[in-house]
């Protein structure tokens, strides 16, 4: 072959480089929608986390007052107050509180379990991948509510339980994303030429298989959290999550449920929370997915 | 391809084992004593015992659980400690509501998200993408249940045309349909346009106008061909959400479908409908799955060809 | 540069295009003057990032669009123009009369359709012939590039690289095209194979009365199948000639770095000598000559004046300002 493409190879070296993190970060920016999303978080969880401040549990958020039950949304009561007299504009601040931390707990150390089986089954293959998969496919397979309802009827309902059944459902995806991420970068050139040049395994892991697999689980864990609110709230609107008086958001419209016809503010109000909550973290997930690999935005 | 299902059928096998097994298990771990649930009042401590003997509850485990699964193909799973009356049979009868919810909401939300996911994709960066795009969005977002909560306030409530509750018809199993197709329409709308966008970028499109083919054709034939494939990945892996949601919608509008009997079966600690609906309703899960996969292999004939020669 | 007697299947007369992508507006064509004479076979040269796919597909005006753009210039094909065309006489012409075949076979096929139905989709657009008619016509052609025609209804997995290029040539030609756009139509292949697919095309070529624009960076390729050859820089022809011309009579500068970056086998010690410098950055407008920085010959008119491509005879051009004086011949120096 009489390829004239050598010329080519001597001039491609001028490009500008940028570390991964500063483009992101850059093109992350650029996103309107990440930037509402994540405002509208960094409100809620300052505002969550005053709440704890500002509120006293027992005579705020539980206490009942029923000579100011069912009032509608009014200046004295900025949301109006539920069937027993709650403010309901506290319970949703004081609410938000379980809903992040459920949310996010759960899904932090479903990704630290889930990444670690998905990366041993990865790497290891064999075997060993193959009864780590299975367990999971049935895992994966099965709706994280129904897996807490298992949970729940074998260890009775609790916020506790509740946790661990998300927990469960939530790794099930990492060892999924995990594996792929460490087969892939596995077969790939640069990790051979890594060993050729002597490398011990675990730091191939640490410095050239985590961080690209990094991507998928970033986007991974944002959008997951979202879902979680959404499940832990629909375990508690069924009974079987946050046992009330907690003012779970779910757990408020299920108490909301027998007001509907005269009070449906009750029905509304806490469900919008569950919403821009979760929309939130929607608009950030997809400006993380579009930044960190542009390729797929285009 | 008859061997590929046989084999699936085969394998179905295992799966439904394993998790009968497990659920069997944790369940007798929690369930409570039949005996004292189905015998009579003021029955003595030894006819109490004659009815643990004849329900074979004082065999050891493993016998008690071969002994119910073969049970269960016989259509025999026990008796409800609540209602007295059939497992199996309970379930049976309340899973086509089910279905018809499963259905008719797969339907709605394939008929409303399609269309306007190809839509948004060809209009790709103007106000129509992003409008649907804002629909999607908010409908990924939303808990089913509220949506479920709010279209009850506003169609039977203000407006009074459908019903809030119970099946009392076709009328009534729209605003339950809609309650979980909606939020499937937001989702597969995305995963549309997203499928679409991958393929119209992909080589064989540009071949296909080179050669002289309209922009609809296109869209039609080459674009829409290779865009369903993981479209139908996607709502295959979304059904048991939909079953999932089934339940959520059959608790906000009172709908007897399975999803409420599982849910009142546990509040109520009734162990043997618990058991039976809940292994009865993987089997289903596993079947739904046999079925989408079957359904796949049929669009991508590269699927296909791994599959016949897998076995 | 064209001569009103001859009969050009193809002109193209000071092509403008450019992308606007999100980083900035990237010049990829910059005043591309190009003919091809009927039944005659022209090799495009040029390194990567020198505007060679964006040129061909202009010519079928298929510049996907966002984000390219066809700033100005026109083209046309026997005669007719194609920018003006409304999207019914574009979709009549691609794949009837003209064809093009793109540089991955890997990816150019639908993976869902059978090849013999994406060859007989071909024929039925452009011809109102019953479906069993084109099928049998799709297996002439698969016959035609060398493939079984019991393949007909099997689908592109299941062929390798080299077979899928020649189903894409099939394609191709399956309207007898009157002129085919190969754009490195070998280059994704194997080295042995490369031959095979090399061998087939020249065949069909001869075979018919196609006129071509062979897109390649191969010069061996060129030496093999092309009648005449242009050579482009950074959007821009810098030379053009017959096959003679442009291998034995070299008169640009960069024509002679690239001959002079081959690798010598015989002398295989010696060190390799690519061009000094590089291809300017292609976001930033050009100003006079674009070779200009790299050149030995470069003057204080070349950075500001763009040459026009000279009549230097008959056959051979070439844009460069050197030539103004008559007496001006290359000396082997390009890089110093």
């Amino acid at each position: 072959m009489v390829d004239i493409s050598i010329n080519s190879i001597s001039g491609e070296q001028e490009l500008k480089s940028r570390s991964l993190g500063q483009e992101t970060l850059r093109r992350l920016l650029k996103n309107k929608g990440a930037i509402i999303g994540m405002l509208f978080l960094l409100i809620l969880i300052i505002a969550a986390v005053l709440s704890g401040f500002i509120y006293d549990y027992d005579t705020d958020v539980i206490s009942q007052n029923i000579g100011e039950r069912l009032q509608w949304p009014s200046r004295a009561h900025i949301f109006g107050t539920d069937e027993l007299g709650r403010d309901i504009f506290i319970r949703i601040l004081y609410g938000a509180r379980y809903s992040l931390t459920i949310g996010s707990g759960s899904v932090l150390i479903g990704l630290i379990v889930g990444v670690i089986f998905g990366s041993i089954a990865g790497f290891y293959g064999g075997m060993v991948d193959q009864v780590i998969m299975r367990t999971n496919d049935i895992l994966y397979a099965v709706p994280n509510i129904m897996i807490a309802v298992v949970i729940v009827s074998l260890l009775g309902t609790s916020t506790f339980n509740l946790l661990l059944a998300l927990c469960v459902s939530a790794s099930s995806s990492f060892v999924r994303i995990a594996r792929a991420s460490v087969m892939t970068i596995r077969g790939q050139e640069y990790i051979e030429s890594a060993y050729a040049m002597g490398l011990p395994t675990w730091k191939i892991i640490l410095k050239h298989v985590i961080p690209n697999s990094l991507s998928p689980i970033i986007v991974q864990v944002t959008l997951l959290i979202g879902t979680t609110i959404i499940s832990a709230s629909s375990l508690s609107f069924l009974g079987i999550g946050v046992p009330s008086p907690a003012p779970e958001w779910g757990a408020m419209l299920s108490a909301g449920r027998s007001q509907i016809r005269n009070a449906s503010y009750i029905c509304v109000i806490p469900g919008l929370a569950i919403m821009f909550t979760v929309l939130a973290l929607n608009l950030l997930g997809d400006g993380l997915r579009d930044a960190l690999d542009p390729k797929l935005k285009k | 391809m008859f061997r590929y299902i046989l084999k699936r059928l085969l394998l179905m096998i295992p799966v439904i084992l394993v998790t009968s097994l497990v659920i069997y298990f944790a369940m007798s771990l929690t369930g409570g004593d039949p005996a004292i649930y189905l015998a009579p009042e003021n029955a003595s401590d030894a006819q109490i015992q004659q009815i643990r003997v004849d329900l074979g509850l004082t065999e050891s485990f493993p016998i008690r659980y071969l002994k119910y699964m073969a049970g269960m193909f016989r259509g025999n799973m026990g008796t409800s400690y609540v209602t007295k009356r059939d497992v199996f049979n309970t379930f049976m009868t309340r899973l086509p509501n089910t279905l018809q919810l499963a259905g008719a909401s797969v339907l709605i939300a394939t008929l409303i998200a399609i269309p306007l996911g190809i839509y948004t994709a060809i209009h790709q960066n103007t106000w129509k993408d992003t409008a649907g795009m804002i629909f999607a969005l908010f409908g990924v977002s939303m808990p089913n249940f509220w949506l479920g909560l709010m279209l009850i306030i506003l169609f039977s409530l203000k407006l009074g045309w459908l019903p809030s509750g119970g099946k009392t018809g076709l009328l009534s199993l729209v605003l339950p349909a809609m309650t979980v197709g909606l939020g499937l329409a937001a989702l597969i709308t995305r995963t549309t346009r997203s499928s679409m966008l991958d393929v119209i970028r992909e080589d064989y499109i540009r071949t296909a106008r080179a050669k002289g083919c309209s922009e609809k054709r296109v869209i039609r034939k080459h674009a829409m061909g290779n865009a369903l494939i993981p479209i139908i990945t996607v709502i295959g892996m979304q059904l048991s959400n939909v079953l999932t949601g089934s339940v959520l919608a059959e608790t906000v509008f009172s709908w007897p479908g399975i999803g409420r009997l599982i849910f009142d079966s546990i509040s109520k600690r009734d162990t043997p409908m618990v058991t039976g609906s809940i292994i009865l309703c993987s089997v289903l899960m596993v079947a739904i799955n046999l079925l989408v996969d079957v359904i796949y292999a049929f669009f991508d004939p590269r699927i296909k060809a791994q599959f016949m020669r897998k076995v | 540069m064209a001569d009103e007697k001859m009969d050009y299947m193809l002109e193209v007369k000071d092509l403008k295009v450019q992308y606007n992508t999100d980083a900035g507006i990237v010049y990829a064509v910059n005043g591309l003057d190009l003919c091809i004479t009927s039944k005659k076979t022209l090799g495009l040269v040029g390194e990567t990032g020198a505007g060679k796919t964006t040129t061909a597909l202009s010519i079928l005006n298929l510049v996907p669009n966002p984000p390219g753009k066809i700033t100005s210039g026109e083209i046309f094909l026997a005669g007719k123009s194609v920018l003006g065309m409304n999207i019914n006489e574009l979709e009549k012409m691609r794949g009837n009369e003209v064809a093009m075949i793109f540089q991955d076979p890997m990816t150019a096929l639908n993976p869902v359709m059978t090849v013999g139905d994406q060859i007989a989709e071909s024929i039925m657009l452009h011809n109102k012939v019953s479906e069993t008619e084109s099928m049998s016509r799709a297996k002439e052609m698969l016959r035609l590039v060398g493939i079984d025609e019991g393949r007909i209804h099997d689908y592109p997995h299941q062929f390798s690289g080299g077979m899928r290029q020649r189903v894409v040539i099939a394609i191709a030609l399956a309207c007898h095209p009157k002129f085919l756009i190969a754009d490195e139509p070998t280059t994704a292949l194997d080295v042995t194979i490369q031959a095979q697919v090399l061998e087939l095309i020249k065949q069909l070529i001869a075979k018919s009365d196609m006129s071509v624009l062979l897109i390649t960076h191969d010069l061996g390729v060129v030496a093999e199948i092309c009648d005449e050859v242009a050579v482009m820089y950074s959007g821009r022809i810098v030379e053009k000639g017959t096959a003679d011309d442009v291998f034995n009579h070299i008169l640009h500068v960069y024509t002679e770095g690239l001959f002079n970056s081959l690798p010598n086998l015989r002398k295989r010690g010696e060190e390799l000598r690519p061009i000094k410098g590089m291809m300017p950055n292609p976001m930033e407008k050009i100003v006079g000559c674009s070779f200009a920085p790299r050149c030995p010959y470069a003057t204080k008119r070349c950075l500001s004046e763009i040459p026009a491509l000279r009549k230097m005879s008959d056959t051979h051009f070439v844009a460069c300002h050197a030539y103004d004086d008559k007496t001006f011949t290359l000396k082997g120096n390009i890089n110093g």
